[in-house]
């Protein structure tokens, strides 16, 4: 057999089997149902809890200075005052 | 030579802050470790005006304080209570007065064998304090106050009866 028959032979025209079309479109069907990638929700939704995650750290962190803001303020008035009264008792 | 250029540049730095009111409170942490309980506050600026928003407006004591932290630069604090007396030792506060230069004036000392030892010293600026340094040495106590900022010494010291804590009277000696 030459080549040129060789290639005639491979190439010559032959119906698919029963049912290939159906198969190919119901695949196709199939395909484009899938759900899609939900990349960029994730995203957003990682986004989101990051935010509330630092908007709470920053709160926790603000109000621990504010109890800090108070505590300082007591010892520091109570130093002061306990100095004033000594020394109002002396000047006496 | 060597030993006296590198103590003038350790010297600098604490100098310069302690000019803008600020100073140097650098407790070893083998003093901080003896301590049964302790108050370390470091608030600048920033963290100070912040904090402020979240005082009430409404009751006096945080009133009265968010009024006085507004214009602050910042609030460093060191307490710490020992379980026994002698837990520390005082000259570590000659470290702190070294900081003081000519610019801070002492404007109160009270010495006492039994309580509170206290010195107050202030930064003045114009008709103002521009920074305020409190040493307080009890037995078993020692406490370093630092504010930085305009700060009025008699609404701070009238703020010690309104955190719910009675206003003490003046022991006399025969009590």
């Amino acid at each position: 057999m030459d080549i040129e028959s060789e290639l005639s032979h491979l190439l010559r025209r032959t119906e698919p089997p029963p049912g290939f079309a159906e198969r190919v479109l119901t695949r196709i069907d199939v395909e484009h149902r899938r759900p899609r990638r939900r990349g960029p929700a994730r995203a957003l939704a990682a986004a989101a809890l990051i935010a509330i995650a630092l908007g709470g750290w920053g709160l926790h962190v603000t109000l621990r200075a504010r109890d800090e803001v108070m505590t300082a303020m007591r010892i520091a008035s109570q130093k002061v005052a306990h100095a004033q009264r000594e020394v109002r008792g002396v000047s006496r | 030579m060597r030993h006296i250029f590198i103590s003038l540049l350790l010297a600098i730095p604490a100098a310069a802050s302690a000019q803008s009111g600020r100073i140097n409170i650098d407790i070893p942490p083998s003093l901080a470790a003896k301590a049964a309980e302790s108050v370390d506050v470091n608030l600048d600026g920033a963290m100070l005006r912040l904090a402020a928003k979240f005082l009430s407006d409404d009751e006096s004591e945080e009133h009265n304080v968010r009024e006085m932290v507004r214009k602050l630069d910042g609030i460093y604090v060191r307490s710490y209570e020992f379980d026994e007396e002698g837990a520390y030792d005082r000259s570590f506060l000659a470290n702190i007065r070294a900081q003081l230069g000519s610019d801070w004036k002492r404007i109160v000392t009270v010495q006492s064998r039994r309580s509170d030892n206290v010195e107050i010293y202030a930064q003045p600026r114009g008709e103002t304090i521009a920074g305020l340094v409190i040493l307080s040495a009890e037995p078993r106590e020692l406490t370093i106050v630092n504010i930085v900022g305009p700060i009025d010494l008699d609404k701070l010291a009238s703020l010690e009866g309104q955190f719910g804590i009675p206003r003490m009277t003046r022991r006399s000696k025969h009590e």
